[in-house]
C-alpha cells in the first residue's frame, strides 16, 4: 500500500481533529487549569484546598473563592487597590517592586500568605519571602497559628 | 503527459506547505488569543488554550509525575497527553510526520531555510563539516534524557526556560526566559545556514519521535530495479540521508517530509515512495 502526500495530509487533519473531538467527548481534552487547588489529604487541614497548589495563573478572585480570604486583604497585603486585585494574577507579583531587592516576591509568597492566613504553620508549607505589607495584614487579619506568628515576629527582628 | 506529471508534483509539494501554514496559523492565533484574553477580548472560534497544552512534549515530561504521584507537572494539561498519543500513532504509521507536517517551529525553520537557500544557493545546508554533523545529530537524545530527568526531579517544567517553541509564540509576554529567547534567535538565524537546526540537533520531541523510524509501518522505499541512480533523492533530503544507498530508509533522521519521493523530486514514477 502506497501513501501519497494528499492522502497523508487528509489523514493527519482528519485524525488529529477527530482524535481531539473524541478526547473532548471523553473529558480528556483539558487545555486550561480549573483554578481549583488540590485538597489536602491528611492532618488537621484534610479536605481543605491546598495553598501550596496555587498556580501563577490564579487570579486573586480565584484565591478569594477557594480560601475565603477577602479581596481587600489580598490587595492590601500585596499593595494593590481592590479594583486592581480583582483582575490580578499571582504570577504578576514578580513584576512589582516591593522596595527590597533581597526578597523574591512571587507566587510562592502568595502561597505562604494564604497558608498562614488560614492558620497553617511554617512546618506544613514551603517557605518563601513576604513583603512587609503582607506581614502586617497577616498579623492584623489572619487566623495565625502560634508558630506562624512567632516566625513572622522573627522575620521582623 | 509530461505537463500533467509536473503539475501533479507541484500540487504534491504544495499540500505539505498548506498543512504547515494551517497549523502555524492555528497556534499563532491561539497564542494571540491567550494574550487578548488578559485585556478582555477574544478571537471567535479560536481556542484560549495555554501554549504548553498544545505541545505533545508536555505529555512526555509529565509521564513520570503522572505515574508516581497521579498529578501532571505544573503548566501541563491533559491535552498534551492526548496530542502525544496522536503524534505517537502517526509516527508508528508514517514516522515523525508531526515534525515535518505539523510542528510550527519546524515549519518556520523550513521557511527560513528556503530564504537561506536563495541567499547561499548550493552552499546552503553545507556549512557544517559532515563529521561534525554526524556528531551533532546525536545531541538531541541526551537532551531528551536530561529534560525528562530534571522535570521528574523538580516537578516543574524547567524546559520552558530554554524552549524556543514557547518563546516563539510568547516572546512579547514578559513570561519568557532570556535563555529561551536567545535559543530561539540562534535557531532562526541558524535556519538560514542549516536545514532545521533545532529539529536535527536539539529537539527532544523530535528525538523521541525519530525512534519510530525503526518500527514504522509505512517507510520510504526505493525500487532499485527502476532507479536510474540520478541521486536527486539524496540532494533533496534536508536531513542529508543517502536515500539512493538502500532500498528502505531506516535512518533516525528521516522526518517523512516526502521530498525524495516520486511525487516530488524522483524523476521516475513509482520508484521512491512511502509504502508498506
Amino acid at each position: 500500500m502506497k501513501i501519497r502526500a494528499y492522502g497523508l495530509a487528509i489523514f493527519l487533519i482528519v485524525f488529529l481533529f477527530g482524535g481531539i473531538a473524541v478526547s473532548q467527548q471523553l473529558g480528556w481534552w483539558k487545555t486550561t487549569s480549573t483554578k481549583v487547588p488540590v485538597t489536602i489529604q491528611s492532618g488537621d487541614f484534610a479536605g481543605q484546598a491546598d495553598p501550596m497548589d496555587i498556580r501563577g495563573s490564579y487570579k486573586f478572585t480565584d484565591i478569594r473563592d477557594n480560601f475565603d480570604i477577602p479581596l481587600a486583604d489580598l490587595g492590601s497585603a500585596f499593595q494593590l487597590s481592590e479594583s486592581q486585585a480583582a483582575t490580578f494574577q499571582a504570577k504578576e507579583l514578580e513584576s512589582i517592586d516591593f522596595g527590597d531587592p533581597q526578597k523574591e516576591i512571587g507566587t510562592g509568597s502568595i502561597r505562604m500568605f494564604v497558608a498562614f492566613y488560614i492558620g497553617m504553620s511554617p512546618d506544613q508549607i514551603t517557605l518563601s519571602d513576604l513583603p512587609q505589607s503582607a506581614i502586617t495584614v497577616l498579623k492584623e487579619k489572619g487566623n495565625l497559628s502560634e508558630s506562624a506568628r512567632a516566625y513572622l515576629d522573627n522575620l521582623n527582628l | 503527459m509530461e505537463k500533467t506529471a509536473l503539475a501533479s508534483r507541484k500540487r504534491s509539494q504544495r499540500i505539505r506547505i498548506i498543512v504547515q501554514i494551517i497549523f502555524f496559523a492555528l497556534i499563532a492565533l491561539t497564542a494571540l488569543n491567550g494574550y487578548l484574553e488578559t485585556i478582555g477580548i477574544s478571537i471567535p472560534l479560536i481556542s484560549q488554550a495555554s501554549l504548553h497544552a498544545l505541545c505533545p512534549f508536555g505529555g512526555v515530561v509529565t509521564i513520570y509525575s503522572l505515574v508516581t504521584t497521579g498529578t501532571l507537572v505544573q503548566k501541563i494539561h491533559s491535552s498534551s497527553l492526548v496530542l502525544l498519543g496522536l503524534a505517537g500513532i502517526f509516527s508508528i504509521l508514517f514516522g515523525p510526520v508531526f515534525c515535518s507536517w505539523l510542528c510550527p517551529l519546524g515549519s518556520l525553520q523550513e521557511w527560513l531555510g528556503k530564504l537561506g537557500h536563495k541567499i547561499f544557493k548550493k552552499r546552503y545546508n553545507h556549512f557544517l563539516h559532515p563529521k561534525l554533523e554526524n556528531i551533532l545529530k546525536w545531541f538531541r537524545y541526551p537532551v531528551l534524557v536530561w529534560v525528562i530527568y530534571v522535570t521528574a526531579q523538580s516537578g516543574q517544567l524547567l524546559f520552558a526556560n530554554v524552549d524556543p517553541y514557547y518563546a516563539l509564540f510568547n516572546f512579547w509576554s514578559g513570561e519568557v526566559a532570556i535563555q529561551a529567547i536567545v535559543i530561539l534567535g540562534l535557531t532562526l538565524l541558524g535556519s538560514l545556514f542549516v536545514e532545521r537546526p533545532w529539529c536535527r540537533f536539539a529537539c527532544p520531541l523530535g528525538a523521541l519521535l525519530s525512534l519510530t523510524n525503526l518500527v514504522r509501518i509505512f517507510r520510504i522505499r526505493r525500487e532499485p530495479s527502476t532507479c536510474i541512480n540520478c541521486k536527486k533523492c539524496d540532494s533533496a533530503c534536508p536531513m542529508k540521508i543517502r536515500v539512493s544507498g538502500s532500498s528502505i530508509v531506516r535512518d533516525l533522521s528521516c522526518n517523512s517530509c516526502m521530498r525524495c519521493t516520486s511525487d516530488n523530486v524522483c524523476p521516475v514514477p513509482d520508484t521512491v515512495e512511502m509504502k508498506h
